[in-house]
């Protein structure tokens, strides 16, 4: 398939006063066209991290990439490996925003109050293609009207204040559209919104995906987003990757602890019986537990989960899982489906 | 059943005590109360831990003015005006020998060019300074009479003037530290004046809202929209001349504090208006506790630390204003000494130039102030430990 | 006092065309330029016992129903009438000194953990806090009994003297629900309490709730966004919109058979996984109108795909179905559309013969 972005084994470490926060430690994907690469995980895990290091948006005096490949592959020319490239120069500026756009989680946060609507989306466009302001401007409209904003040509002129947080992530998504992305990487769009506005938000981001053939990987929280539009999921927690797996698997046949754990605490609708939550709570970025990270809360742990860390068994052509229960070379009781 | 998945241990209500007790061995900042982490994160800031022991030692002196000063406030000598800083030696410039320390007193000599009186060592007298040497009387603290100083000249006939002498010939060092008492304590009573004015003026009209607070807050916009030091030197005007010194001491302090309230006013009222949103006084005011309990143990312990950052923060803003108004001579008034007092000498150009240290007291407010805002950094770290 | 209507013996609470209006100021003499009409003529009761969960966007007017029922607002018209031992009061009266009994048995319970707790105070002190207000026992039984509080909802006695901070989000919630519960209250208003959780501690938060209400017999009033949640907790579901009820019925037949357009619009929104692909929705287009000029008629009409002209000018009534006493609904056209339900009749087969 026509695979656009490839992650392998990346890590990123904080180094801060306190010590290192391994943020993001081991963190492997490849992400293909038109496909749905979901990454869903609780408060902490990592899921942001990741997507600011691919888009080398983090400052390399807070942030060291340890370990690990990031490639981008262009339509033409050869691949780019961007854990190389400088996080301030401008090959990493081509790309960004022009190749590989972003959504953030917080549509408050992440425009710029002083200037129009329209003035930051033609920034965007300006900053990337060779076109006159009046087309850029033309082009802000253009986006605006794609992504639903009701008369266009009156809201460019608009400031954000003017914009509801439904209206303002649209605006987001806009200026996301502005340079047609390969990649679309959308971290937690719709947490801040309604049901009714996320669901919005998420037909628009899947319309738009279909219409450009586009990758798109949607961070979020929420198992039930991650089943209505991913097809690849990744599970995190404490920055890895536990399970990796086509997204009908993952509801159906989850095969580690973690995302058995995630799923029995669900609320689902219909589902009726009742919940069954991992026990205990996510640990600090400190508390990091030696072996197995999620063998504290893990219902089948056992010694040499403590003692050892799981490396990623391959379970089928798309089935990754870190957990020392597929291990086949020894004799462990397959208890988990 | 749930095709979905494993069979997970089931989630036992009440039996999580033991399970919790794993989780407990945590990160460091778990473990400490919210005064260990307010503490360390103080020390974290070295500048603010340097300038709270400045400020420690600099209070300590001035607060035992009499025993640190060699000489009083007002002990003048003629035969000495004007003397320059007299330097404190332990070695002999002629045979390089090495003694305990001592001074070469000055003699003064009039240049017959200029009319100036000139001021040269005498080599031939070696005089050794004492410590805890027995001098002028004095009144430790305002009460014990004593007379034991750390240091001095050890003949009381030849006076040791370390930062240098005045137009009437009293020690300048003796003076700032008697000068610090004043300019130091405006400081301090100001910016109570302010906590007490401010933070209840504040609390009240964040509370309550409504008229109250519609007219407190014009009349702070009111106050606010004049210039600072001209409001200042209009109100300090205003003090009747034939006031004691005392009176014009407390006229001034007041007269600081007039400003300086209304910003902690706002700072406690801001303070109030989103403390009392949350929702732990919106749980207690639905258990109903009544407003004075939801003030003390809600807003109070909340709000201390901010005041006080902007309290320290307060004091050096006051004790500028205390120069600045003694300096201009519309402050304390003489016999008081204090540093703009002390400053309002180097007024004129020609004394600058001639006698550069009477600039020496500007010195010492400008480590006063300095340190004052360190440490209000520092505390302003402090106030949210929970930000690492 | 109101002729009491006949209001049936297992009703606790019973809130008749409830209405909180906040001015809007403005101007150096703040003169009252306009109202937000937070909560707009709602009525509904709440059975002993129940569950009862509140749905709807965010400024539908939730939580100030929620705060209007603890009295941490004096609503501008209507009544509550809540059964005490002496029968029913109508708290919306009341002044404060005459609440201060009531407030014994409504307790509320907060969104945001971290706001909740006073960062400055011990967890005992916190969970002891309403029974210090209400003078209850000696300092050793208060004592005693925020140590069982805390064994109760999971936390052990050993966190008396933590402080809020040393505790994970979920602990701090757990917290909440102690100080709640600490004096015995039989009603208790959830306003959100799980949606700033992580699924795995909100999950742990929602059986927890659900074991207390079992063996306390609690009566809760549970607000959420999340409809997810709602259907998992409550026995029955009032969905608003804009300061209004817009229907009311048993959260079986909210999933199963929705009457009123807008709760249709809503259960579409939720994001559902289809097996092998992905399903084209309907959504509901739009912002939620400003509360403060709400449109005329229907409130929803602005919104509403089935809207005809008489919703644009009359507002219809909340009122039950005639063949669904359980139901009521606020539409003119209740009867005559059919609306789509959560999972169509497909994928409920598919679902089932998961199950089976
Ligand atoms: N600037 C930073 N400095 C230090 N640590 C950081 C920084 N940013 C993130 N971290 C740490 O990295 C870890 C991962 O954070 P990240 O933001 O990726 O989580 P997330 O999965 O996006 O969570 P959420 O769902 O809350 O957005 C956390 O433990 C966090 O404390
Ligand atoms: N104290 C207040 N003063 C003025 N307006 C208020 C006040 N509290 C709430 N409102 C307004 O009343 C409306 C309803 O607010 P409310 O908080 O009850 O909504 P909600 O349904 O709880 O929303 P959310 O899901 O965001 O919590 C909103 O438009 C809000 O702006
Ligand atoms: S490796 Fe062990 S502890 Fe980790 S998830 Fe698997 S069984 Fe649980
Ligand atoms: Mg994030
Ligand atoms: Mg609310």
């Amino acid at each position: 398939m026509d695979t656009v972005l490839e992650v392998r084994n990346l890590k990123t470490y904080f180094y801060i006063e306190q010590g290192v926060i391994r943020a993001v430690d081991g963190v492997s994907f490849s992400l293909q066209a038109g496909k749905t690469l979901g990454i869903v995980g609780e408060s902490g895990c990592g899921k942001s991290v990741t997507s600011r290091t691919i888009m080398r948006l983090l400052s390399p005096t807070l942030a060291r990439i340890v370990a690990g490949s990031i490639k981008y592959y262009p339509a033409d020319g050869a691949p780019v490996e961007l854990t190389q490239v400088d996080p301030s120069g401008d090959q990493i500026r081509d790309i960004r925003g022009n190749e590989i756009a972003m959504i953030f989680q917080e549509p408050m946060t992440s425009l710029n109050p002083v200037y129009t609507i329209g003035q930051q989306i033609m920034e965007a466009i300006l900053l990337h293609q060779d076109v006159s302001k009046e087309r850029a401007r033309a082009r802000a409209i253009d986006v605006l009207r794609l992504v639903g904003i009701p008369l266009p040509e009156q809201r460019v002129d608009q400031y954000p204040h003017e914009f509801s947080g439904g209206m303002r992530q649209r605006a987001m998504i806009a200026m996301a559209l502005s340079c047609n992305p390969r990649i679309l990487i959308a971290d937690e769009p719709t947490t801040a919104l309604d049901v009714t506005i996320e669901a919005q938000i998420l037909e628009l981001i899947q319309q738009i995906q279909h219409d450009n053939n586009m990758a798109l990987i949607m961070i979020t929280h929420d198992l039930n987003v991650i089943g209505e539009v991913a097809d690849h999921v990744i599970v995190m927690y404490l920055g890895q990757v536990v399970e990796s797996a086509p997204v009908d698997d993952i509801f159906e046949n989850p095969k580690h602890p973690y995302t058995q754990g995630l799923l029995n605490s669900l609320p689902m609708i219909g589902r009726g019986d009742r919940l069954e939550p991992i026990i205990g709570s996510v640990p600090g970025p400190h508390e990091r537990p030696r072996g197995c990270s999620f063998a504290p809360r893990c219902p089948h742990v056992m010694d040499r989960c403590r003692a050892e860390m799981p490396p990623s068994f391959v379970l089928g052509p798309a089935s990754d899982v870190a957990c020392w229960l597929y291990d086949e070379t020894i004799e462990v009781s397959h208890d988990a489906n | 059943m749930n095709k979905l998945a494993g069979n997970g241990r089931r989630f036992r209500l009440f039996g999580l005590r033991k399970k919790h007790d794993e989780r407990d061995v945590q990160d460091e900042y778990q473990l400490l109360t919210v005064r260990q982490l307010m503490i360390r994160k103080f020390l974290r800031n070295r500048m603010a831990l340097l300038s709270f022991i400045a400020l420690v030692i600099i209070y300590l002196v001035t607060l035992l003015a009499g025993f640190f000063a060699p000489y009083t406030a007002r002990d003048a000598d003629s035969k000495l005006t004007y003397s320059p800083p007299m330097a404190i030696r332990l070695q002999d410039p002629e045979t390089g020998h090495f003694h305990l320390p001592f001074f070469y007193p000055l003699r003064g000599k009039r240049n017959m060019e200029t009319f100036q009186l000139e001021y040269v060592e005498e080599r031939a007298k070696r005089i050794p300074i004492q410590f805890f040497v027995r001098g002028e009387p004095y009144l430790a603290l305002g009460v014990i009479a004593w007379d034991v100083h750390l240091f001095g000249s050890s003949d009381p006939a030849e006076r040791l003037h370390i930062m240098g002498s005045d137009v009437r010939g009293r020690d300048l060092f003796s003076r700032i530290i008697y000068g610090g008492q004043v300019s130091l304590s405006v400081g301090i009573f100001g910016v109570l004046i302010t906590i007490a004015v401010g933070s209840v003026i504040g609390t009240l009209s964040g509370y309550y809202g409504g008229v109250f607070d519609n007219v407190v807050q014009r009349v702070i916009e009111t106050i606010r929209s004049f210039p600072q030091l001209p409001l200042w030197m209009a109100l300090a005007a205003a003090i009747p001349p034939q006031w004691p010194p005392e009176w014009v001491y407390a006229g001034i302090v007041v007269v600081l504090a007039f400003i300086n309230w209304t910003g902690l006013s706002r700072e406690a009222r801001g303070l109030v208006l989103s403390l009392k949103e949350r929702d732990y006084v919106h749980a207690a005011e639905a258990s109903g506790a009544s407003t004075a309990r939801i003030v003390r143990v809600h807003l109070i312990p909340n709000m201390a630390s901010h005041i006080i950052v902007t309290a320290t923060l307060a004091v050096p803003v006051t004790i500028l204003g205390e120069s600045a108004l003694s300096f201009l001579g519309i402050g304390v008034r003489p016999p008081m000494v204090s540093w703009g007092l002390l400053l309002n000498d180097a007024i004129k150009i020609q004394n600058i130039v001639l006698y550069p240290w009477t600039l020496f007291p500007g010195l010492f407010i400008l480590v006063a102030v300095i340190a004052y805002n360190f440490l209000g950094d520092g505390l302003r770290d402090m106030v949210d430990p929970f930000s690492r | 006092m109101t002729p009491t209507e006949a209001v049936g013996a297992d009703v606790i609470l019973e809130v008749r065309d409830l209405r909180l209006h906040f001015p809007i100021k403005a101007g150096l003499l703040k003169k009252t330029v306009g109202y937000v009409k937070a909560v707009d003529g709602v009525s509904f009761s709440v059975y002993a016992g129940e569950t009862l969960g509140l749905v709807g966007e965010s400024g539908s007017g939730k939580t100030t129903i929620g705060r209007c029922i603890v009295r941490l607002y004096k609503p501008t018209t209507g009544i509550m009438r809540f059964r005490t031992k002496a029968g029913l009061v109508n708290i919306a009266e009341l002044d404060k000194r005459e609440l201060q009994p009531i407030r014994r048995d409504i307790q509320m319970l907060f969104q945001d953990p971290n706001s909740s707790l006073n960062a400055r105070m011990r967890v005992g002190d916190i969970i002891a806090e309403p029974l210090d207000i209400h003078a209850i026992g000696t300092a050793a039984e208060r004592r005693t009994r925020v140590e069982d509080l805390l064994e109760h909802v999971g936390l052990g006695a050993e966190m008396y003297n933590r402080f809020p901070h040393q505790l994970s989000g979920g602990q701090r919630q757990r917290v909440g629900v102690a100080r709640a519960l600490s004096i015995e209250p039989r009603l208790v208003i959830c306003d959100e309490p799980v949606s700033a959780l992580d699924v795995s501690v909100q999950a742990q938060v929602l059986n927890l709730l659900s074991d207390l209400q079992e063996e306390l017999g609690l009566t809760y009033v549970f607000i959420a966004h999340d409809l997810s949640v709602v259907e998992y907790i409550s026995d029955r579901v009032m969905v608003m919109y804009l300061g209004k009820l817009m229907e009311t019925a048993p959260t079986r037949k909210i999933f199963e058979r929705p009457t009123h357009p807008y709760t249709e619009a809503l259960l579409n929104s939720i994001p559902k996984r289809i097996r092998g692909g992905h399903r084209k929705r309907y959504v509901l287009a739009g912002d939620i109108p400003s509360p403060v000029n709400p449109p005329s008629g229907c409130v929803f009409h602005t919104r509403c795909q089935y809207a005809k002209d008489i919703c644009k000018t009359e507002t219809p009534p909340l009122q039950p179905l005639p063949d669904d006493p359980e139901t009521s609904v606020a539409c003119h056209l209740a009867e005559e559309v059919t609306l789509q339900p959560y999972y169509t009749a497909e994928e409920r087969r598919v679902l089932e013969a998961d199950r089976a």
